[in-house]
């Protein structure tokens, strides 16, 4: 680290005062310009001014935990490369900070070698950037009068994100009827019930969900592009409604729509808050599934209500399992899920997609062992 | 060619029920006796338990995962011996990036697993390296 001339800001965010001591001290004398702080909150403020392209954080911390700040510093400065400190040795949490972009990890009891292995990535995606960077500012000198191509290029961009995560699910899916095929073929070879059994339950299992996957994706397509048209905000409901209420009554679910008699027709795409609204509804029922209440206490509400400077606000409430915070903050990321191998992760991206289209808002708040309400407000 | 009289233990700590079906059978059919363990604590146990000739290791899994199972394996007196094959979605330079990590620093070095196969396994690729690993061990072992 001598060719460090100028002293580089860096940030180190622990909550033990013990641990900002001493690698306080260890990255000082790499020659960097040391701030520290507590918690994530006055990382961020601290962020906000002195913008270090490096922060290093401690993932265990009361409050705001090490990934939620990772998410924040994420979204506001995604340039700034984060390095996280995990506890306990395992590569749950790291690889989890990972996915969400972290540049590297080193675990405690902190050694300078790994200090210096991560601060040696970090710079070296740094310069990396800096060179992307000023080769994409030359280029769009070059194309300036072209710059809907690098919209285009961006949405591709983004295209080529959703196709690797997409592909990822497929993957496993393919991994499952792998397995199946296998046991299966092996019941045929040795006339093995036990192996026939399962194997063709593994091989069910796996096209129920490759179903599920399909539908979801057409589903996704259908939605890309709205088509608006006046129509009575109730009218979706219904349609989840009557579909949704067999499903529903087999499972010892109460489904129950609140209408509120004031709300007046305006323009709205009703086949796409149609789908919105079945995918919540499909939520909540899955949230349902394995919780144990007595079959008449497991309520799912839809409301519709008039909201001032809105056209409707709908609320979707179930009395299920609920969400952890964590779990709360991601998911209306791409293929993320709560669901294990049983969810794919687009149901509410698609569903927050359709609400931005219609410059709408969507909430989330839930709360573990108690339930989950989603709210959507959608524009006049 | 000597065929191996007795029958080889092998241990595999997986979480996920299907792909366990499927270790459970490829292990079964081709003269291995399987053990099976849902997560790395149970499987530690086993481990010390049974002394298996081979281990069969996940990484992601609820409770105590794979990384932190492996270092223990290697740390362990009794078992630091035993192969362990490391069978997960996660790609393998970023396992070894984190064992790298857990050895800065250290004068006594976690050597890296004697195999790493990513998910989905071929079946055949997963059993070639296997029966390679147990019949090295018990040339070594004779």
């Amino acid at each position: 680290m001598n060719e460090l001339k100028t002293k580089s800001p860096i940030l180190l965010v622990d909550d033990e005062e013990g641990i900002r001591r001493v690698l306080g001290i260890s990255l000082a004398d790499m020659g960097y310009q040391v701030y520290t702080a507590d918690n994530g909150e006055k990382a961020i403020e601290l962020i906000r001014t002195i913008r270090p392209p490096i922060v290093i954080t401690d993932i265990k911390m009361p409050g705001m935990n090490g990934i939620d700040l990772l998410c924040r510093i994420k979204k506001e400065f995604p340039d700034t490369e984060v390095i996280m400190i995990t506890g306990h040795g395992d590569l749950n949490l790291a690889i989890k900070s990972l996915k969400f972009e972290a540049t590297d990890f080193i675990t405690k009891p902190i050694h300078d070698d790994a200090l210096e292995i991560a601060l040696k990535r970090s710079h070296e995606r740094l310069s990396m950037r800096n060179q992307l960077k000023s080769y994409t500012e030359g280029l769009e000198d070059l194309v300036r009068e072209k710059s809907a191509k690098l919209l285009e290029a961006e949405r591709m961009a983004a295209i080529g994100q959703t196709v690797a995560g997409l592909s990822h699910t497929i993957k496993d899916l393919a991994g499952g009827l792998k397995g199946g095929a296998f046991v299966l073929e092996k019941g045929i070879e040795k006339k093995d019930m036990g192996y026939l059994n399962q194997g063709w339950e593994m091989i069910s299992s796996s096209v129920e969900k490759i179903a599920a996957l399909s539908m979801d994706l057409l589903n996704y397509a259908k939605t890309s592009e709205i088509h608006c048209q006046i129509c009575h905000p109730d009218q979706p409901v219904e349609e989840v409604m009557e579909l949704m209420k067999s499903r529903a009554e087999k499972e010892g679910v109460v489904l129950q729509f609140v209408s509120d008699k004031n709300l007046q027709p305006f323009a709205f795409d009703p086949e796409a808050i149609y789908q919105c609204l079945f995918n919540l509804v499909k939520n909540a029922l899955d949230a349902l599934q394995n919780i144990h209440r007595k079959s008449g206490d497991k309520t799912i509400t839809i409301r519709s209500l008039h909201c001032n400077g809105w056209g409707v606000e709908y609320r979707v409430e179930d009395n299920g399992c609920g969400m952890d915070r964590q779990a709360l903050g991601m998911i209306f990321r791409s293929f993320y899920t709560t669901k294990g191998t049983g969810g794919t992760g687009i149901g509410l991206m698609m569903t927050k997609n359709i609400i931005d289209k219609h410059n709408g808002e969507i909430h989330a708040w839930s709360e573990q062992g108690i339930g989950s309400r989603f709210t959507v407000k959608l524009p006049k | 060619m000597e065929t191996i009289s007795r029958k080889a233990k092998i241990l595999f700590i997986e979480d996920e029920m299907n792909m366990r079906f499927f270790l459970k059978t490829l292990l079964e059919t081709n003269g291995f006796i399987p053990i099976m363990a849902r997560n790395g604590r149970e499987g530690l146990q086993l481990a010390r338990k049974e002394l298996p000739e081979m281990i069969l290791l996940d990484v992601m899994m609820p409770e105590q995962g794979g990384a932190l199972t492996y270092v223990k394996i290697r740390e362990d007196f009794d078992l630091r011996g035993i192969p362990v094959m490391i069978l997960s979605g996660i790609a393998r330079q970023t396992f070894f990036h984190y064992l790298d990590m857990v050895n800065a620093g250290k004068t006594e070095k976690i050597p890296f697993p004697d195999a790493y196969i990513q998910k989905p396994p071929e079946p055949e690729h997963l059993l070639h390296w296997i029966q390679k690993i147990v019949n090295n061990r018990n040339h070594e072992t004779e």
